[in-house]
């Protein structure tokens, strides 16, 4: 029999096990964001899709996803470096001040390839726009700005979400084809 | 002719099938199926005879309108959502079902299969809301509490069910009905038949147990990890919409499940004293 585990907490820990197993089984991986750490250019909702690469393909200015503790996080590489003798990626959230743990190969999971807001996509290969460099340092340095940029984006996924043509589903599929 | 045979209706009179309505109630969903046709009407009440309800009122209203005789399709069902309207299509079907207004449309020849499939769609897509599924399982009733046998085909649902003892209530032995209940899950009868093609009991009762079935040369039950049961309970959901949300309502539901009911593997030899592990 199984043992239960009934706490909200290890129900995520299950959810993130099997994500895991299919980001590593079948190369890809689609899940929607959560968090602030990233705004503005990951605002929560948002799908990203991401492909499992090594440690050794993550370049700074990548966001990349790992797994620590039971959860999953996508922050942006700041630098490659060696920890501990081993190869590791130092991350950090855009609109976060610290640095993370220095992300180790094991934990390492993949980059993050595409992603779809509001049924749009947004390009990830470009490197982020002067506005935004602004919006996640001035994110950093205050939870009112978090806050005010978390409701404009609200208010223009609502405004958008009718000018939505075809399901984001595709909308990946259309990014990985070309 | 075909007068006595709608007279023989169980359930429904000749005043329901002259407005061409026959209500089948499955997991407690009733779903108003409009054909018109007496003979189309008839064949719906021999098929599902034990979950018909005509006072129940319909969680959904389907209107059919009979295209000719054809085969069955054995190409995959495509669902898909447009707002608030469902779009199901296959080969020998084509249907649509606005949630908002709760009435739907289905063309399809005149043949059980077709309408079976229609059916399992609408309700695994009333469930995925809910936090229910159907599972690729036989389920069975024994002291009032459910246990739900699953696996592939040829993995042994209508074995399983098959040596089932007399005092064992059989719900199915092909699609399991599984509903989340004030934070309980039970299990209902359908009239989905397997191999075994005898529809299943109309009763539900909590669920005591999902068993995975291998067969073996013993009889045993093996524990399993709790990733590995969500795992194998993905893979035998059955689930048709290519719809974000609603999956991930249902990957949460299989999470959800695994966490809460007791899970294991059941090996087993085509012999009756399987059901002794089965308590």
């Amino acid at each position: 029999m199984t043992t239960h585990e009934g706490s909200t907490e290890d129900r995520e820990a299950l959810k993130v096990d099997l994500a895991v197993e299919v980001l590593r089984s079948s190369g890809k991986l689609q899940f929607a964001a959560r968090g602030t750490s990233m705004i503005p250019v990951i605002f929560p909702g948002d799908i990203l899709a991401v492909r499992h690469q090594p440690i050794a393909a993550a370049q700074p200015g990548d966001i990349v996803l790992w797994s620590r503790n039971a959860r999953l996080c996508a922050h942006r590489v700041v630098q490659c470096a060696n920890f501990e003798g081993q190869t590791a990626a130092v991350t950090r959230g855009d609109a976060v001040r610290d640095a993370d743990t220095p992300v180790t190969a094991d934990e390492f999971l993949g980059i993050v390839y595409a992603l779809v807001r509001c049924g749009k996509q947004i390009d990830l290969a470009r490197p982020p726009s002067t506005a935004s460099l602004v919006i996640s340092y001035l994110a950093r340095h205050s939870d009112i700005v978090t806050a005010l940029v978390l409701r404009c984006h609200s208010l223009l996924c609502f405004l958008g979400s009718s000018e939505q043509s075809f399901p984001q589903q595709e909308k990946i599929d259309l990014l990985e084809s070309t | 002719m075909r007068t006595a045979e709608v007279q023989s209706c169980a359930g429904v009179t000749v005043a329901d099938l002259a407005g061409g309505a026959v209500t089948v109630e499955i997991g407690g969903i009733p779903i108003s199926l409009n054909a018109g046709d007496p003979e189309f009407c008839a064949l719906i009440d021999r098929r599902y005879a034990g979950f018909i309800n005509p006072d129940a009122k319909p969680h959904l209203e389907f209107e059919f309108e009979l295209a000719p005789a054809g085969e069955p399709s054995d190409e995959d069902a495509r669902v898909s959502r447009k707002g608030p309207v469902w779009f199901f299509h296959r080969g020998d079907f084509q249907a649509k079902w606005d949630t908002q207004s709760r009435r739907g449309w289905v063309r399809q020849s005149p043949n059980p299969y077709s309408l079976d499939s229609v059916l399992r769609i609408a309700h695994s897509l009333a469930l995925a809301e809910e936090g229910g599924f159907l599972l690729h399982a036989a389920s069975a009733m024994r002291n009032g509490r459910a246990f739900l046998f699953s696996g592939v085909s040829g993995a042994g649902k209508t074995t399983i069910a098959r040596l089932a003892p007399p005092d064992v209530n059989l719900l199915t032995d092909e699609i399991s009905y599984v509903r989340c209940c004030d934070s309980q899950y039970r299990a209902y009868g359908t009239p989905f038949a397997g191999e075994l093609a005898r529809p299943g009991e109309n009763l539900s009762g909590p669920i005591e147990t999902l068993y995975f079935l291998v067969q073996g040369p013993e009889n045993r039950v093996e524990p399993i990890t709790t990733k590995q049961a969500a795992r194998k309970l993905l893979r035998n959901i059955l689930f048709f919409a290519h719809d974000r949300e609603l999956v991930r309502k249902v990957f949460d539901a299989a999470v959800q499940f695994v966490s809460t009911v007791n899970v294991a593997k059941l090996v087993f030899t085509r012999d009756r004293q399987v059901w002794e592990l089965v308590q």
